[in-house]
């Protein structure tokens, strides 16, 4: 049961991966979509955070104090790295989606296709 | 192991040193011709067994009808793929899932063989 | 060894880093200012390349350290793993550098006179350099995750780039679709680093690559990576994005696009061959490889004999190409455990991918800035409504010429010679794949026939009597590339020797790789 509980976020990231991709892959609104994608973002982020915990660790910054085990530090700078990409993505996505529905009046991924082919 | 083996029957300059001979030999055939035609006469205009020559946009052959045969002949192959080019984003992301499954599975199989 | 060597690495990326984000400042003082700036950045971008490449030739594999007191400590003191960031360049990674950096002096050249009508040319070059530093940095490094911060950079810039011009909507269509498989595919990439990192506890290529037990989780990884950079370079059966985002990309853009491209397909050899190399199934990945190629080459010819968008059809051919490329490597890769087999024709087989590689930057990326020519003087993209421009566009139809002969695999140009030494190596492994490459080499010049007889021959339409020969700087963006071609095309022996097979021996040469970083054999 232990076992169950310390791998919990790594079940999270399953679950969240599962729903993001169902989402990706049979939503149509464009919009669902970007809303799909930063899901599967949330999901890295956490993957990546969750791995670099161990147990009874503290933040990994050095103090004046006595040295503790410390959590790694790698993966959360990786995952700041990311959010930081995700954002910039999410912010391109979604204006060429306001830029589609200028020119097509629709944010259905088949009513507002132009090109196929 | 050097590349010189396989590239020295094709060698470009090879290829050249012919192309100049075949053109050195197309300009002597070209230079014996016949010396009464004049340019820009009669004889230079397009003849159809006495048919009225079309204009120019109605003579030039457009590019969607190239190849017809080709098209009908392959056309058992090229109406699935066609029609599988839909243009919907989330086509897309399915076949590149299923790409990494299919690489997935490959792999994991050839694993535990 | 003087500074401009040493230091050439990270210069390779921090040239045009710099200069893409002081562009807008400099806008200020003037378009031409501007232009000459970014030209001048680019210039000194192929001069820093060709200095590293010189170095590499004659010194083996050099290694940059980012953030250490001299360059080449890849271990810090009291530590027994490299912690740092680690730029490592080989003969595969100038290679592409050098075709990157040629392919995106041409386009900037190229975008001078193309890109005057449109507005925003600052954030235009900015685009376009970062595009660049995208690529320098995906090929130079060593490090995964630093690859996955180039590839989000490409990725963006990428995407903006196509999106250019937003008042037509299949150009906004396609970069939107490319910016969204394009942050899939970072994140499972992102996905198999996190495995890898949660494993070994690095991120360093020669670190992760000399730990590596391939394991259920490195299988994983493997697939996610292969998934992830098969989608970026364009091979089927994941190419769906390549003709919607390539078709728009405005001016001279459109042979970087395609620079990224082969980019993404370098990272993936080097996953391959580097990462994994011998620990994995190779006959499985090898396979695989070369059933994504076949595919590619046939289904992206197939679908460019139907196209008559003349842009579409050249974007279709990218696809139709890449699948030569990866036919190559894939050979190489099944064989690779079988020293006798690799030295017959495994070796020749990647050298062949590779040297394709180089030709298609070249050759392809002067097709494209031709049917971009085409469209700046007609503005028109559609096949059907051109004729006779041959008589009015010498030297844009010279250099389709130049190209599309090349790309056919017409002697004596480098198209052929690429295609001989895969059409030797993969009979030598499996005959049905090089029947095959046949058949597709034999349709490609029949789609460019096609576009040859409907845009540049024919009668002189009268609608077009007033069209003339495109601007000086277009036809000099499109002339750096044709004499690339020729150059390539009159001596390939020494391009192969000097070139291509040191650039062969660094992917097969994995101990080599490792040793460069962690030190000893």
């Amino acid at each position: 049961m232990s076992d169950i509980l310390i791998n919990m976020p790594f079940f999270a990231v399953a679950a969240l991966i599962c729903v993001s991709l169902y989402i990706m892959m049979t939503q149509r609104n464009l919009i669902k979509v970007v809303m799909g994608i930063t899901l599967f973002q949330s999901a890295v982020n956490l993957f990546l955070v969750a791995l670099g915990y161990r147990t009874g660790g503290v933040a990994p910054a050095y103090t004046s104090g006595p040295v503790h085990l410390m959590v790694l530090p790698v993966p959360q700078a990786m995952t700041l790295t990311s959010i930081v990409i995700g954002v910039s993505t999410t912010a391109l996505m979604l204006s060429l989606i306001i830029h589609i529905y200028r020119h097509t009046g629709s944010t259905d991924a088949e009513k507002s296709r132009r090109v196929k082919g | 192991m050097n590349a010189a083996p396989v590239l020295t029957f094709w060698a470009p300059l090879v290829c050249l040193i012919a192309l100049l001979l075949v053109l050195i030999v197309a300009l002597i055939y070209r230079s014996r011709g016949n010396s009464s035609f004049k340019e820009g006469t009669e004889r230079g205009e397009i003849f159809l067994s006495g048919e009225n020559v079309p204009e120019e946009s109605q003579r030039h052959i457009r590019s969607h009808n190239m190849y017809w045969g080709f098209f009908e002949a392959m056309k058992r192959y090229y109406e699935p793929t066609v029609r599988t080019h839909t243009g919907i984003v989330n086509d897309y992301l399915i076949w590149l899932l299923a790409v990494a499954a299919v690489a997935g599975i490959a792999i994991l199989a050839a694993g535990l063989m | 060894m003087d500074a401009l060597t040493l230091h050439s690495p990270i210069l390779a990326v921090t040239i045009p880093l710099l200069a893409a984000f002081i562009t807008p400042l400099i806008g200020r003082a003037g378009p031409r200012t501007r232009d000459v700036f970014v030209i001048t950045s680019l210039v000194l971008l192929e001069i820093v390349v060709v200095v590293l490449a010189r170095d590499v030739y004659a010194n083996g594999i050099r290694i940059y350290t980012l953030g250490a007191l001299t360059a080449t400590q890849t271990i810090p003191e009291a530590y027994m793993v490299p912690v740092r960031l680690i730029l490592e360049v080989d003969g595969l990674g100038v290679l592409m550098a050098l075709a990157s950096s040629t392919v995106a002096l041409a386009g900037a050249i190229y975008s001078v006179a193309s890109i005057r009508p449109e507005t925003g040319q600052d954030r235009f070059y900015t685009l376009l350099l970062l595009l660049t530093v995208g690529m320098m940095g995906i090929q130079l490094t060593g490090d995964l995750f630093n690859m996955f911060v180039f590839l989000e950079i490409l990725s963006i810039s990428g995407a903006a780039l196509a999106a250019f011009r937003t008042r037509f909507v299949d150009a906004v269509e396609g970069g939107f679709k490319y910016i969204i498989v394009s942050s899939v595919s970072a994140l499972l990439l992102l996905l198999a680093i996190g495995l890898f990192y949660g494993q070994y506890n690095a991120l360093n290529i020669a670190a992760i690559s000399d730990a590596m037990q391939y394991t259920a989780l490195d299988k994983i990884a493997l697939a996610l990576l292969i998934a992830a950079l098969l989608t970026k370079c364009g091979a089927v059966p994941s190419h769906w994005w390549v003709p919607d985002t390539y078709t728009p990309a405005p001016a001279g853009t459109s042979p970087i696009m395609y620079a990224s491209s082969l980019t993404c397909l370098a990272a993936l050899f080097r996953v391959v061959f580097s990462l994994y190399g011998l620990k994995m199934s190779l006959a499985t990945v090898g396979w695989l490889i070369i059933i994504a190629g076949v595919l590619s080459m046939f289904i992206g010819v197939t679908m460019a004999l139907r196209q008559t968008d003349i842009k579409r059809l050249m974007v279709y051919h990218v696809v139709s190409q890449e699948g030569y490329m990866l036919l190559g490597a894939g050979v190489g890769l099944a064989v690779l455990g079988d020293p006798q087999a690799v030295a017959a024709y495994g070796r020749e087989a990647l050298a062949g991918g590779l040297f394709h590689v180089i030709n298609n930057a070249f050759f392809k990326g002067l097709l494209l800035l031709t049917a971009e020519a085409l469209l700046f003087q007609l503005g028109t993209r559609d096949l059907n409504k051109m004729g006779g421009m041959g008589r009015n566009m010498k030297w844009t139809c010279a250099f389709f010429l130049i190209g599309a002969l090349a790309i056919s695999g017409v002697p004596p140009f480098n198209g052929f010679s690429s295609k001989l030494m895969i059409y030797e190596a993969s009979y030598q492994f499996n005959p049905m794949l090089t029947i095959i490459a046949l058949i597709v080499s034999v349709m490609t010049l029949a789609s460019f026939t096609k576009v040859f007889q409907s845009a540049f021959t024919g009668p002189a339409l009268p609608e077009y009597r007033q069209v003339r020969e495109v601007p000086l700087s277009m036809k000099v963006g499109m002339g750096i590339l044709a004499t690339a071609t020729v150059a390539i095309s009159l001596f390939p022996s020494q391009v192969v020797n000097g070139v291509i097979y040191p650039a062969t021996d660094a992917l097969l040469n994995q101990a080599g790789y490792i040793s460069a970083v962690m030190g000893g054999g």
